[in-house]
């Protein structure tokens, strides 16, 4: 073993994931690698998915189980589950995926935006991938977002398509209403079983005890697989996606994405078998899609419409087979499912070489292409025979196997339902074959060249035609491989091979009779049975489309008028009128508010002034009386003690003076002479200095 | 280690440098702020192992002894996980404004007020004390408000005065709530004071959670407290719109979580029943339907998105409607991380088309994807995030709602129907988002011009970072998943 299982197992989705990174980086070094590059990533891939094969075969139908660490806060963690159902599918998507990635590399060439596309085709592969290796249903619901993105964005390639832009758009919402049911459907899962990881819950519910409401967990996850696989009532994206290019035509909407919604009911198929109501529903929404989308297979004029439609219609089949609720008929669903998945992608595929070479849609404008593209016709014819279940190719066994499972089951009305979808089917497809490639030219391709394309893009349609020559007579190996065993019972392939025969019987020559022998009557007689009501209702679509439209233009409408009527008028003025209200009432007390304010003030400031005034007068009157008075007293006070003291000294000095007088005279008459006088003066001196000194002592 | 403290004062004591670089050279006013954010951001970093090992780290400061008030700085991981895409966001931004704001004038101004900005921004997640919380959540209008009226488009003073005075109507909600709190328990901290509540009486509670709540709806633009924000957000420069789309309602989404559900909520005994829950959850799904509906009818580019942050801020109510279900709160506050990362992508893409091209009616616009291919692929990333598809962010924690949502419906019937309506909603989110890629990028272009390319390169790598984390989000949610759950499992 090259690369062990626990390896490869992760390896087949990541490298495609991570290198699809890398591809801008790609096409700046050498635009016209990129093609290659993608090719050989998706050979990378293909390696990984094919080593797993031996893996599962040794373990006999025992899933292994590998974990990496993810959000281990909340205990998520991400894990692969190998086992026959995953490796299958893987492989599918791988192998197929790698055939249609070789022949974009030439049929996408002249196109400008090829870097783009091949982000997108390696990141869906990887997605895809990613998908069926899933054990952590977390993990594949991101996955199923992620082929759900890669739809979107490949579908509306030629996005200046306005047509194009918006089938994109809706396949994807149409597919996110299922989505939104099948989250649901986890979330009770997980809500009541306490895990996201696949093993865990099947062990939990084995034992019979859980809580979970297995018809409602298990019908919510049946409408996100309806959605997904284009079913009805969420088929009515699958049409309009023809706007892709054809090479995602064939790998998402042929041969791996639509079968995302079959590989979730094939792999919850074990938790939930024994829910009879849901079995039933998933046979008759089967059936029911099967028998109407063959009927719009038949009425449909595009090229690629009436592939499209038959895609729901064979989707509806296999789903119809999960649904009889038997392992034989589990077991036809996943043969067909590899049986499909071949002759579906050839015929798209070719169909795709078609337009590139008259540059129509329109099969009323084809015809007569088989002398000229004579490599081309084989392989569509293989296809072709392949879908209508004409023997010896892969088709024819893998609807007998389901019509074998269906007969086994005694379930009578999906065989009607079946029956019925089988012979349209058989006429749809040579209708297909005869418009496109019998006859003689028509007019529009009078003057066209003609020719089979390039190697690069016939090889891989040639080996599709191989491989649906051969992988009918591989059932055997299929059983071993998915590890089922059956008692072959001589009836039910005795039935089965009588139901056939009689579907190709009656199927075969009738549309060889009205699309080739009387092609031209049958173009008048279509005319006149164009306006029939049976053909006007099938031709739109038993008018799902005119309803999602009339819903659509509603919700729309809705939208337009909450804007205008809530939001705008009113709602948004809401500030406004709250602001205006305050100014309103700020205006309309601001007069009431001045005049009171200034009343007041006036009234404070008159009586202020009032007062002032007359506290003024008797103030001032106070004031000055006081002043007089204390002057007044002041001065009295001051004039008395003069008095007293200028007369008290007036005395005093006079007494001095006369007493010293007195003394001078008697001196004087005592002695005559200078000395005496000098003498008396001196004494005279010497008395004054000592009064002067006492009356200085005294202060 | 000040770890928080230095985190939040950065941007403080850079608004002068921004201011005095930026007189000379806007681009190096500019880069610096970007620095500095990534600097705050790598401290925040450096707390990540403990806040995992310990649950919390918690720096307390002395502030207003007399209010009892300590300043606080409190992170866990909800805090942190908040704070760190806050810092990512603003780096983002301003980068992307060397470009974006180029031919405007007063850029000194402009980028100062985004320092400003950054501290309450980043201050209303790392804090746990009440006052605290209060200032930096007014602090986050004041910039907002010049930063709308003086760079952004029509009536720009009248629709900031607008935003000022409608979500500053609502802070005195908060600010009665914080003052009823003060009184009853005594105490800012939103710990302590969660001990003391439940002892007061439930029905003094319950004015103080509608107190309380009112308020954070008006910040949140719950439906029908929302008007505020279309406008605020489609006439605000680009950069602006991204932090205000971003960061400025989470700090809304976050405020309920942390206060109402956390503090008071969850101090009212069991007896008090969901009726708080449901109306929490009614209001969700009424703004998830509502933001969508108006999304696809929009046909202003900015306003679509505006309509559209409405539509996950009802996400995120419904989200902690599912209080205490330890995978809802969880899924709500994942997505408030990858909301902020993917709708300041869209916004800058946005506004990177509106640059380029000068228009700004999708009527007007097609087939800019051939024309613009780097902003028509971030774009996308960002418009597929919003619409909830793997494997962008917005998918896993989506996700994590509806688990919490199914788990709580398991357990409470009743969340049966709010559920099963979100999920429909999400298909709305998958319409309006493809329809805005539609009409913008991929249509028949109505402008025949021949020069519209790319935006320059500042613009560029700030898309192509962003773009990128939430990329990788979308992957591996790993440490964010981590830092939050530590605490919701509690």
């Amino acid at each position: 073993m090259i690369i062990p299982a626990e390896y490869a197992a992760w390896l087949c989705w990541a490298i495609p994931l991570a290198a699809s990174l890398f591809v801008p980086l790609v096409a700046k070094l050498r635009r016209r690698s990129v093609g290659w590059y993608a090719v050989l990533v998706t050979f990378a891939s293909v390696v990984n998915t094919v080593l797993l094969i031996p893996s599962v075969i040794n373990a006999h139908g025992e899933a292994q189980l590998y974990s990496i660490p993810w959000m281990q806060a909340v205990n998520i963690n991400l894990s692969v589950l190998v086992d026959p159902l995953s490796t299958l599918m893987a492989n599918v998507a791988a192998c197929v995926g790698l055939l249609i990635m070789i022949y974009s590399v030439n049929y996408m060439q002249k196109e400008k935006a090829t870097p783009r596309f091949f982000f997108f085709m390696l990141l869906f592969v990887g997605g895809m991938v990613g998908l069926v290796m899933a054990n952590n249903l977390l993990q594949m619901y991101m996955f199923w977002e992620t082929v759900g993105l890669c739809s979107y964005a490949l579908i509306g390639f030629w996005y200046t398509r306005p047509e194009a832009a918006k089938a994109g758009m809706k396949a994807f919402i149409v597919t996110r209403i299922g989505d939104i049911f099948l989250l649901l459907g986890i979330l009770l899962l997980y809500v009541n079983t306490g895990t996201f990881d696949f093993l865990e819950i099947k062990s939990i519910l084995a034992t019979g005890a859980s809580s979970v409401p297995l018809f409602a967990v298990a019908t919510l996850m049946l409408i996100g697989a309806i959605g997904k696989s284009a079913q009805v009532p969420l088929h009515v994206w699958l049409p309009d996606a023809m706007e892709g290019p054809s090479p995602v035509s064939a790998l998402i909407h042929g041969a791996t994405m639509v079968k995302a919604g079959i590989y979730l009911v094939a792999r919850i198929y074990i938790l939930f078998f024994l829910v009879q109501p849901w079995l039933t529903t998933i046979t008759y929404v089967g059936g029911i899609t099967a028998f109407l989308a063959a009927t719009m297979a038949l009425t449909s004029s595009d090229l690629k419409r009436v592939l499209a439609f038959s895609t729901i219609s064979q989707l509806g089949m296999i789903m119809s087979a999960l649904g009889i609720g038997t392992e034989f008929g589990w077991f036809a669903s996943q043969f067909h499912v590899i049986s499909h998945a071949l002759f579906k992608s050839l015929l798209f595929l070719s169909a795709g070489v078609v337009m590139h070479a008259t540059h129509t849609l329109n099969l009323k404008q084809l015809g007569g292409l088989r002398k000229e593209m004579p490599i081309t016709f084989i392989v569509s014819i293989i296809g072709a025979f392949s879908l209508a279940g004409i023997p010896p190719f892969s088709g024819f066994w893998s609807k007998d196997t389901i019509f074998e499972a269906v007969i086994l089951a005694n379930n009578v009305p999906l065989f009607i339902l079946i029956f019925g979808t089988s012979i349209l089917t058989a006429i749809y497809s040579i209708r297909w074959i005869c418009l496109v490639f019998l006859g003689k030219k028509s007019e529009f391709l009078e003057h066209s060249y003609l020719h089979d394309p390039k190697p690069t893009i016939i090889v891989p349609l040639v080996l599709l035609a191989a491989a649906s020559c051969i992988t009918g007579f591989f059932k055997a190996p299929l059983e071993h491989y998915l590890a089922i065993h059956f008692e072959a019972s001589f009836n039910g392939v005795v039935l089965a091979s009588l139901t056939s025969a009689i579907i190709l019987a009656v199927g075969a020559p009738t549309a060889y009779y009205l699309y080739y022998k009387k092609r031209d009557t049958a173009v008048v007689s279509a005319r006149s049975f164009l306006n029939n009501p049976l053909h006007l209702l099938v031709s739109n679509g038993y008018y799902f489309d005119a309803v999602y439209n009339k819903i659509l233009s509603g919700v729309m409408g809705l939208a337009q008028g909450t804007y205008r009527i809530v939001e705008m008028s009113g709602l948004q003025r809401f500030p406004y009128v709250v602001a205006s209200g305050a100014l309103r009432i700020a205006n309309g007390t601001k007069e009431y508010i001045e005049t009171f304010l200034d009343r007041f003030v006036y009234l404070i400031a008159g009586g202020a002034v009032k007062v002032a005034n007359k506290t003024h007068v008797h103030l001032d009157a106070f004031l000055d009386r006081l002043c007089y008075i204390l002057a007044g007293g002041t001065v009295e006070t001051a004039r008395i003690t003069h008095e007293y003291i200028d007369s008290f000294l007036n005395k005093l000095v006079y007494l001095f003076a006369g007493k010293t007088v007195e003394h001078g005279q008697k001196i004087k008459k005592m002695h005559r002479g200078p000395l005496p006088d000098f003498v008396l003066a001196a004494a005279l001196g010497f008395f004054l200095i000592i009064i002067l000194l006492l009356l200085t002592a005294l202060r | 280690m000040q770890t928080l403290l230095i985190a939040l004062m950065l941007p403080v004591l850079s608004i002068p440098i921004v201011y005095g670089v930026g007189k000379k050279s806007a681009k190096n006013a500019a880069l610096f702020l970007a620095l500095i954010s990534l600097v705050s951001l790598t401290l925040l970093l450096t707390l990540i192992p403990t806040v995992l090992n310990e649950g919390q780290y918690i720096e307390s400061y002395y502030w207003i002894p007399s209010l009892g008030s300590a300043f606080t700085l409190f992170v866990d991981g909800i805090s942190l996980s908040l704070a760190i895409v806050t810092l990512i966001l603003v780096a983002a931004c301003t980068v992307y404004s060397i470009n974006y704001m180029e031919e405007k004038k007063s850029l000194p101004e402009y980028y100062a007020l985004m320092s400003l900005l950054t501290i309450g921004l980043v201050g209303v997640f790392i804090t746990s004390n009440l006052l605290l919380f209060y200032f930096c959540w007014e602090l986050m209008l004041v910039p907002t408000y010049f930063i709308i009226g003086g760079w952004g488009y029509k009536d720009s003073f009248k629709t900031a005065f607008k935003f000022f005075i409608f979500t500053h109507a609502g802070a005195i909600f908060v600010l009665l709530g914080i003052g009823a709190i003060y009184m009853l328990t005594g105490t800012l901290d939103i710990f302590e004071a969660q001990a003391i509540l439940a002892t007061v009486d439930p029905n003094v509670l319950t004015w103080v959670l509608a107190s309380f709540t009112i308020g954070f709806a008006v910040k949140m633009a719950i439906v029908p407290l929302h008007m505020w924000l279309p406008d605020a957000h489609g006439e605000a420069p680009a950069p602006m719109s991204a932090l205000l789309s971003g960061v400025i309602i989470g700090a809304g989404g976050y405020a309920v979580l942390r206060i109402s559900l956390g503090t008071v909520y969850s101090a009212m005994p069991a007896i008090v029943g969901n009726e708080f829950l449901y109306i929490l959850s009614f209001f969700g799904v009424l703004s998830a339907f509502y933001g969508s509906f108006l999304a696809l009818a929009e046909t202003d580019i900015k306003r679509i998105i505006a309509y559209s942050s409405i539509s996950h801020m009802g996400y995120i109510l419904f989200a902690f409607s599912l209080f205490p279900f330890a995978e809802g709160i969880t899924g709500g506050v994942l997505h408030l991380v990858n909301h902020a990362a993917s709708k300041g992508l869209l916004f800058l893409t946005a506004g990177a088309v509106m640059h380029q091209t000068g228009v700004r009616d999708i009527k007007e616009m097609g087939g800019l994807a051939s024309k613009m291919p780097l902003t028509a692929i971030a774009s996308a990333i960002a418009a597929f995030s919003i619409g909830g598809i793997p494997p962008f962010a917005c998918f896993i924690s989506e996700f994590h709602i509806f688990v919490g949502a199914v788990t709580a419906a398991g357990a409470d019937g009743s969340y049966y129907l709010p559920t099963v309506l979100m999920l429909i909603a999400t298909v709305f989110s998958l319409a309006y988002v493809l329809r805005y890629f539609w009409k913008v990028f991929l249509e028949a272009p109505k402008l025949q011009r021949d020069d519209i390319k790319d935006p320059h390169i500042f613009i560029i790598i700030a898309m192509i970072a962003l773009a990128a984390f939430v990329v990788i989000l979308g992957i591996y949610p790993g440490v964010f998943i981590d830092l939050i759950h530590a605490v919701t499992s509690i």
